[in-house]
């Protein structure tokens, strides 16, 4: 384990070194390609944003994924349970989920104004389906002899088949969605802030000054900084999610 | 110990085929890109290239084709030009500045426009309008920053004692401004011509203040050649500049034909081009001395904005960012 | 407590055309028997027993509880599954209580242990269902249905997916378990030999369709 740190570290670090000496001494263009250092240096002087752009990305962040995480359960259970409401529903739904958020924004814009509610919707439409289609998917995998066991200990209607036995066999299910989801909103934030519908906030400021003011060091610091962020979010949700509510897993998967 | 040296192939073997994209980028040199925007202030550009001026011009110098390319704003045109994607653009000067800042390897080498900026605001707030502190607290839109409405407007709200931070200022490009009040998201927008006066005659928005009241004769858009052209092929520019001067002096002199040829190439109705003729005091000009004044205003400005990046350049002075020998040349030349 | 099948028949609808499973079943089950169903892959022995359960209806003829017409599903027939059953997200104490809780027993504590003690549970009760061995999960599966205190419990080929080993062990362990509760036991099997070993009395079925080709009387009922 240490050994793969090492090697870890010091493959990141030669590789930035030959950066480095690519950018400063070969290209000479701190604009096609900005030397690491700057780069590094970068988050220093932007100290005075960064928190708050962070706080700003993060609140689209969790308007858009937590309405995508409410719907997208709360559906997905009724799909993945209910045949009515899956053939009622499910073709809708397919044909909305291959829109890619960004062709969203004209029709945010117009629904919310430029406000958070429609950076968050940007943001909803990248985590929605991923939630969705995992959650009716556990749902409707859920094993026939569990829930006739059920049935026969006592369970007097849908409700409580869907409360003890869908939703705790869907769980994993509804993380890897969360998970899945999580991870694309993040990636929508960029889009969702493009259209000043704030005044602060990492993609709005790397649109609306780094972009303008060609400020390429800025940019590649924000970039990686977006990067960081969804690869903290995503380990902690799986430390602190993941791990605590689904230790019955471990027999069964990985 | 292998996986290291692995490694370490890996990482060069990328470095170097990264490298041998980039220094194989070579662009073939018998035509000519040309960036512009969507707004009367660069008619000259529109006129030379609808009479045939232009093209007739750069044939006897080898230019076998124009191609042009629109942009929504400047701060977009100057970074698709740092990216090499045009080789002279019509723009404005405070883009050019930022640009520059920021290793644009670029002049200015001719004057454009001066000026023809509006301040519009929704009917009912115009009314009550007295100054720039009734601005407090409202929502208006206005260019990406950087950008000569941006500056002029920014400059405008601090001389008066008020700052940015105290309204909610929105930036994007003209349709998106329009579009945006039109629908009530903003209350005002500050825009160059025509735009301003589409929404006035939509009979949404009421005009308080010109560039004549907030910045006499503030410099507007510019020429800009980048290095390479002014030092490989000067004699290119040079004509250029000289069809620039002729078709500049046809625009005073054929309002009627200039309304027709901006409304064929940006779908603007004719009424609205006529109106901002009007109500807008917009001066096209081609010396770019009438601009240095004004344009180091906006470096210093730029500088203001970005002061924790670059106090560790030194300010631009007129010779980093002007190119006066060219249209010297090309005035001796013409007369 | 009386079981009656009364002319019991169970056809299957599809699109490839009819399955008579059960032909005019006839049965009187009594209360202490261990009455086991022998007959051949697709006899309609499992159908048979979901139909007792209520997990299904009959095509024809009915089922009588105690004189009353049975209808859908109720803890009073506990069926225990060949597959294993158990709940994967709940630990061996909540999965024995889960029927409990479904029908709102507020202790449940001192019943769950009295059933994790009799079939030899202890100290296995925060464990998980992946923790444990095909021969656990059924005790489980068996301590989960004795704490409904059915009137029937009935079992569906419980130790077929089971190794010869365990499979003993656990007939031992049912047999005590019959004789200290006095349970009335409806035990499936392809096996006549499990039947003979663990019956009072044993129904044959024919093949598809089911029907009981003959009754074997084993043993005495043993006394409660």
């Amino acid at each position: 384990m240490r050994n793969f740190k090492a090697h870890f570290i010091l493959s990141i670090l030669t590789f930035l070194v030959l950066l480095e000496f690519l950018s400063r001494i070969i290209i000479k263009n701190p604009l096609y390609l900005p030397p690491p250092s700057s780069v590094l240096l970068s988050y220093i002087s932007l100290r005075n944003y960064i928190v708050k752009d962070i706080l700003t990305s993060m609140l689209h962040f969790l308007i858009g994924v937590g309405s995508a995480c409410f719907l997208g359960i709360l559906l997905g259970i009724g799909i993945g349970w209910f045949n009515q409401i899956y053939k009622g529903l499910f073709p809708i739904l397919e044909i909305l989920r291959p829109i890619p958020p960004i062709a969203w924004i004209p029709m945010a814009i117009i629904w919310f104004k430029l406000t958070h509610i429609s950076a968050g919707f940007i943001i909803f439409t990248g985590a929605f389906f991923p939630v969705l289609i995992s959650t009716y998917t556990g749902m409707k995998d859920v094993p026939k002899i569990l829930i006739e066991t059920a049935k026969i200990l006592g369970a007097k209607n849908e409700l409580s088949l869907i409360r003890y036995v869908g939703i705790p066999y869907a769980l994993p299910y509804i993380f890897s969605g969360i998970r899945t989801g999580m991870g694309v909103g993040w990636m929508c934030v960029v889009a969702a802030e493009i259209f000043g519908v704030s005044d602060s906030g990492i993609g709005y400021r790397l649109f609306q000054r780094f972009y303008h003011f060609h400020q390429m060091d800025y940019a590649v610091a924000y970039m990686f900084l977006l990067g960081f962020i969804s690869l903290t979010m995503d380990a902690l949700f799986r430390r602190f999610v993941e791990e605590r509510f689904l230790k019955w897993k471990k027999g069964i998967v990985k | 110990m292998d996986d290291m040296k692995r490694n370490l192939f890996f990482t060069l073997l990328f470095l170097s085929l990264t490298m041998f994209f980039i220094l194989c980028k070579k662009r073939e040199k018998n035509f000519l890109r040309i960036g512009y925007q969507p707004i009367t202030d660069h008619l000259a550009l529109m006129i030379a290239m609808e009479k045939g001026w232009l093209i007739e011009e750069l044939r006897k110098h080898g230019i076998e084709k124009i191609e042009l390319k629109e942009f929504p704003t400047g701060p977009q045109e100057i970074h698709a030009m740092i990216g090499g994607e045009i080789d002279v653009a019509y723009v404005g000067s405070g883009p050019v500045v930022a640009g520059i800042y920021e290793g644009l390897q670029a002049k200015i080498i001719a004057g454009v426009h001066l000026q023809g900026y509006a301040l519009v605001i929704k009917k009912k707030l115009a009314r009550e309008y007295k100054n720039a502190s009734s601005l407090k607290g409202k929502r208006i839109a206005t260019y990406p920053p950087g950008s000569v409405p941006y500056i002029v407007f920014v400059k405008f709200l601090i001389n008066n004692g008020i700052s940015p931070k105290e309204l909610s200022l929105k930036t994007m490009g003209p349709s998106d401004a329009v579009l945006a009040m039109e629908r009530g998201d903003v209350d005002g927008v500050f825009l160059p011509p025509p735009y301003p006066v589409i929404l006035v005659e939509e009979g949404i928005g009421e005009i308080v203040e010109t560039s004549h009241t907030i910045w006499k004769g503030h410099a507007c858009c510019v020429i800009a050649a980048s290095n390479e052209l002014i030092n490989k092929n000067p004699k290119i520019l040079v004509e250029i500049i000289k069809v620039h001067i002729k078709a500049t002096e046809y625009i005073k002199n054929h309002i009627e034909e200039a309304v027709q040829i901006f409304s064929k190439w940006t779908n603007i109705k004719q009424t609205t081009v006529k109106l901002a003729f009007d109500l807008l005091d917009m001066e096209w000009i081609h010396n770019p001395e009438l601009s240095i004044p004004s344009v180091l205003e906006y470096g210093r400005v730029i500088y203001e904005l970005n002061r924790e990046r670059l106090k560790r350049k030194k300010t631009l002075e007129a010779d980093d960012i002007f190119d006066i020998s060219l249209y010297k040349k090309a005035i001796s030349e013409k007369f | 407590m009386k079981l009656e099948v009364i002319n019991l028949s169970k056809t299957y609808f599809s699109e490839r055309g009819e399955v008579k499973a059960l032909d005019d079943i006839n049965l009187e089950v009594k209360e202490g028997e261990f009455l086991c169903i022998v007959g051949p892959i697709g006899c309609g022995k499992t159908t048979l027993l979901r139909l007792i359960a209520g997990l299904e209806r009959p095509t024809a003829g009915k089922i009588l509880l105690d004189g009353r017409e049975i209808s859908g599903t109720s803890p009073e027939r506990v069926l225990i599954f060949q597959e294993f059953s158990l709940f994967p997200w709940r630990d061996v104490f909540k999965n024995i209580e889960f029927g409990l809780e479904m029908m709102g027993v507020k202790d449940r504590k001192k019943i769950v242990e009295k059933y994790i003690d009799l079939m030899e549970l202890k100290g296995f009760e925060k464990r998980y269902p992946y923790e444990l061995s095909g021969g656990m999960k059924q005790k489980v599966a068996i301590a989960r249905a004795l704490c409904m205190n059915p009137s029937i419990l009935l079992m569906d080929e419980p130790f077929s997916l089971l190794d010869a080993g365990t499979t003993k062990l656990l007939h031992q362990e049912l047999l005590k378990i019959w004789e200290k509760t006095g349970k009335t036991i409806i035990f499936v099997t392809h096996n006549v030999e499990e039947a003979r070993a663990l019956g009072t009395r044993i129904v044959f079925l024919s093949p598809r369709p089911g029907k009981i080709i003959r009754i074997e009387k084993l043993k005495e009922m043993r006394p409660v």
